[in-house]
């Protein structure tokens, strides 16, 4: 009898095992290299291929925010998922200093890492040290931000910063039919991201003749910012508004400077979580399209790979999701809009793929 | 110019001289307004106003502290403010949960982690002999490394309806926030004119030789005067967070330099002794009008930046000139 | 007289202890920090950082202070790389250039400080807005390249020696040679001692305020091109970090806000203890948060360490 059960047992553990595990083997595919106009530049790694376990090394650009802090937790996550391949995990920060940065590199190399993960903080102060670490025969894995020159890293694991522009543009396009006044509200002058988003969205533009932009300010990627300037606006323009395009935290304050002034118009975002339950409590028509915390992990995955000696693509295009409250032409939401937003998360909570002993909150 | 100007005021008679002094300041706010008025229709707005008053609350509480401590001279400035603003607003969120009843107590304890931090501030500064530009940089660093460590980075909870209505609020058609901060600028007032307290303040930035030879307890009114910075920090702190509504890492960031800014364009002085909270009031209605009105306008960030910067130097150096031909 | 010698550089004596007891310390806990290549890499961050603050040190010993330098340092790498853009023969006539309108903008500084008698911390930060707003005309993102040669700048070896550490040290050596043992350093020191007693003693500290900021924006704009060359590229916002980051060695070191006391040397150390103690805390894996608790207990005590004994 017992030895029945066991046999039972057993073999529906194996059947279940054997169902399951390709499901959870086959990881999201990449849906941007659908579109990709090349075909994938894949890297020969062999060179970099070694007996395991190995040393990884982490240089993060910093934890300052809270969209690096869950990305540093998803790489933590990847290290965690693989911890019978890697031995030793090192991180450090730079705090946001591109010199830290380039020393905390060093320090790494040092400790002697088989693999460097880098999150730039500015992607020309890390290129010559990325460089030499190439150089030196240990492979460089960029991720959210990489370094200038093609040649300093071996796989950039990332989202399209100007693809976000561009699909927040076309949503509040099609969301006015072509024909209305936006205003921009963009993140940091200066910085890269935000004006790759800004061109990205201005490119859409030129296809949208009558649809005109009052103006473009920049927000710094601040709710308090975000408030203060789409008040001013407010002022200026008033019901001419029809639309804001934003891409990241300051479209939340810009979105309560209009609930104060009653207006109600199509604004797009990022995976914030506060901007996605105001949306929703508020009923303002939103999109909102996520620049992946999840690619921390998937930099460990890759870097793995590289020490396998398997080819990895050059340019990793990880899977976004986009979510809207209305369909337009083009843009289609990728699930309902309720199941992105969490009202039982924190206000700077990020859409994650992390266990819950790893969540920061 | 300015030198030709002020020679050509040297031959003046005194009370010119001591008129343009006193009142520069707000001769320049008038001239802005003026000019604001003129390039755009939309500034006299009544809701423009309102939304200028009401930003301005926060920024005019911080400069309200650090107007004490910049009078008390010796270098005073408090460069810790805005991180304390940002901490205390944390605080705020994450034990209250956007619970009313919690609200006074734990506004309790974000008042006094203020009063500590100015305590260590004060401390540091007369005990230590550790200059106030490096003893309150340090604590600006320590509290964020401090409120980093306390939130993982990642501020959780929500304010409660209370803190949202006083920041955000009219009783009547006047924002609650002004109203709050009529009240500060009343009691700074009272106490920077009418108290023992107030003349040792003035009595200490105008020259502290003397001060001591008066038999004031020099070390006692500084830490008090940091202290003081330290508790309308945490109150602006709390306004700021109530009026953007989620609590954010950042929430006091700049506020450091622009309420120094605010203070020395409404005519206090470093040297200390010199200047007083109505000035200081007129500086952030002047900060925060430019911060205004070169978004009315649609300027490009580039043109806003060199706009604020020419102000700043226009304003303070406008009537510094008049100031030095006194002396 | 030789006690009175000790007294007067008991400030300098102390930042050194304070040094050697870190470079010790961190010896004894990590057995990465005294390899050869950490040293090296020790000494390529010294220089950006180093000018700055050697900079930093005039402006505050005439009792000012300079916050406009982090935007002449971004001004300079974005506008060196941008007009350079990898041709060599343009990489002179840039450089002159360039300092040439660093050089402006400390003038313009100490004009207008030494005319309306507005403070320096205000002026400045004035001046930075503009500044920082020009750049952003120029250009709203990271911009331009630089000829292979003028890697040597930051890359560069003489004698196995980092050629980043030889400038500095060149710059250093005649910045202390200058305030030591010329005119023009005794004019310093007495404008910032006492401005009134130094005017009326025929100095004129309007002009010895307008160099001294000239020298700080000079120093800034050499950091500037270091960091061009170092990053290969111009990047708008690199600058910013060094507005306080520029003043915490200067007062670590020694020198006073007040004016008047402190000195070169004092800064040197104050820049050694600034950056072994960010890659002491990196070697020894302390996590960021703690690194900035660390970082601010390290400015206060070092500080408060030598001024009680002023008293």
């Amino acid at each position: 009898m017992k030895k029945t059960v066991t046999i039972i047992v057993a073999a529906v553990f194996l059947l279940t095992t054997m169902v399951f595990a390709p499901m959870a083997m086959a990881k999201p595919f990449p849906r941007s290299w659908l579109w990709n106009s090349t075909a994938l530049q894949m890297m020969d790694t062999s060179k970099f291929a070694k007996k395991g376990p190995y040393v990884v090394g982490f240089s993060n650009a910093s934890i300052s925010n809270s969209w690096r802090v869950f990305f540093e937790r998803q790489v933590r996550y990847g290290y965690e998922l693989n911890k019978d391949q890697i031995k030793r995990y090192y991180v450090t920060d730079a705090n946001d200093k591109p010199d830290k940065q380039i020393a905390d590199v060093e320090d790494l190399l040092a400790k002697g890492v088989d693999v460097l993960i880098l999150s730039a903080a500015t992607m020309a102060a890390l290129d010559p040290v990325a460089r030499r670490t190439m150089r030196r025969g240990i492979p460089v894995i960029c991720v959210d931000r990489r370094v200038t020159s093609d040649e300093s890293f071996v796989s950039f694991i990332t989202s399209s910063n100007v693809a976000q522009g561009r699909a927040q543009m076309l949503w509040l396009a099609e969301m006015l039919g072509g024909r209305g006044n936006i205003v921009m509200l963009g993140g940091i002058a200066g910085s890269g991201p935000a004006e790759e988003r800004r061109s990205g969205g201005e490119e859409i533009l030129s296809a949208f003749p009558n649809v005109k932009v009052l103006d473009f300010q920049y927000a710094n990627w601040s709710p308090a910012e975000g408030k203060r300037i789409m008040k001013a606006l407010i002022q200026t323009h008033g019901r001419k508004i029809n639309g804001i395009w934003g891409d990241g935290l300051q479209t939340s304050g810009a979105m309560e400077a209009m609930k104060e002034a009653g207006m109600k118009v199509p604004i797009t975002g990022d995976h914030l979580n506060a901007f996605l339950v105001r949306a929703q409590d508020w009923g303002f028509p939103a999109m909102s399209i996520d620049f992946p915390v999840s690619m921390g992990t998937d930099s460990v995955e890759i870097a793995l790979k590289v020490l396998r000696g398997e080819p990895v693509p050059h340019i990793y295009e990880v899977p976004r999701t986009v979510v809207c409250t209305q369909d337009t032409e083009n843009i289609k939401t990728d699930m309902p809009w309720s199941r992105m937003a969490h009202k039982d998360w924190p206000d700077e909570a990020w859409n994650n793929t992390l266990p819950k002993n790893l969540l920061p909150y | 110019m300015q030198v030709a100007v002020s020679k050509r005021l040297q031959r003046s008679p005194q009370h010119i001289r001591s008129l343009f002094e006193r009142f520069g300041i707000y001769i320049f706010l008038a001239i802005l307004i003026v000019t604001a008025s003129l390039v755009s229709p939309n500034f006299l707005k009544p809701q423009n106003l309102k939304d200028i008053l009401n930003q301005s609350a926060a920024l005019g509480m911080v400069a309200i502290g650090q107007t004490f401590v910049i009078l008390i001279g010796g270098g005073g400035l408090d460069l810790s403010v805005a991180s304390v603003m940002s901490t205390v607003a944390v605080i705020m969120a994450h034990n209250t949960e956007g619970q009313n009843s919690l609200f006074i107590p734990v506004m309790g304890v974000c008042l006094l982690f203020g009063i500590i931090v100015g305590f260590i501030n004060g401390t540091l500064i007369t005990k230590r002999k550790v200059q106030p530009f490096m003893a309150t940089l340090g604590m600006m660093i320590i509290v964020q490394g401090i409120r980093f460590l306390y939130t993982k980075g990642m501020p959780k909870g929500e304010f409660p309806p209370i803190q949202r209505y006083l920041a955000t609020g009219d009783i009547g058609s006047v924002p609650t926030s002004i109203i709050s901060l009529a009240v500060m600028v009343i009691i700074a007032l009272f106490v920077l004119r009418k108290t023992t307290f107030g003349r040792k303040v003035y009595a200490i930035g105008g020259n502290v030789n003397t001060a001591r030879l008066c038999g004031y307890n020099i070390d006692f009114t500084i830490i008090s005067v940091y202290m003081i910075s330290g508790f309308m920090a945490s109150i602006a702190g709390l306004y700021l967070a109530g009026w953007i509504g989620i609590s954010d890492n950042w929430v006091g960031k700049g506020y450091e330099l622009d309420s120094i800014a605010a203070v020395v364009m409404g005519g206090t002085t470093f040297e200390g002794g010199r200047g007083g909270v109505l000035g200081t009031i007129v500086g952030v209605l002047i900060v925060m009008m430019l911060y205004n009105i070169v978004l009315l306008l649609g300027m490009p960030v580039q043109m806003q930046f060199v706009v604020k910067g020419v102000v700043i130097i226009l304003a303070t150096s406008f009537y510094a000139s008049f100031r030095r031909t006194q002396t | 007289m030789r006690i009175g010698l000790l007294k007067r550089h008991s400030a300098v004596f102390i930042v050194y202890v304070i040094l050697a007891i870190l470079i010790l310390t961190t010896g004894l806990l990590s057995d990465v920090f005294l390899t050869f290549r950490n040293l090296e890499n020790l000494l390529r961050q010294v220089a950006p950082l180093g000018f700055v603050s050697v900079g930093q040190t005039f402006a505050i010993l005439t009792a000012g202070i300079d916050l406009s330098i982090g935007s002449v340092v971004s001004m300079t790498s974005v506008l060196t790389t941008g007009m350079i853009e990898g041709q060599q023969q343009l990489v002179l006539p840039v450089l002159v250039l360039v300092f040439g309108l660093a050089i402006l903008i400390g003038f313009i500084n100490g004009t207008i400080i030494s005319k309306t008698g507005v403070h320096p911390l205000i002026v400045t930060l004035g001046m930075m807005s503009v500044v920082q707003g020009g750049i952003l005309l120029y250009t709203k993102a990271p911009t331009g390249s630089v000829p292979i040669s003028y890697d040597f700048v930051a890359w560069g070896n003489v004698w196995k020696i980092p050629f980043p550490i030889l400038l500095f040290a060149s710059v250093a050596t005649i910045a202390i040679i200058f305030l030591r043992l010329t005119v023009f350093g005794r004019y310093v020191y007495a404008t910032g001692g006492n401005e009134e007693v130094a005017r009326l003693s025929g100095i004129k500290t309007g002009r010895v305020k307008t160099i001294v900021y000239m020298i700080c924006s000079f120093t800034a704009a050499l950091t500037g091109i270091m960091l061009a060359s170092r990053m290969g590229m111009g990047d708008p916002l690199v600058g910013e970090r060094y507005m306080l980051d520029s003043i915490i060695p200067v007062l670590i070191g020694g020198t006073r806000l007040t004016g008047g006391v402190g000195g070169v040397a004092g800064t040197i150390g104050g820049i050694f203890i600034f950056i072994i103690l960010s890659n002491a805390l990196n070697l020894l894996d302390v996590t960021a948060y703690w690194q900035w608790i660390v970082e601010g207990l390290v400015v206060i005590v070092s500080v408060s360490l030598y001024f009680r004994q002023k008293r």
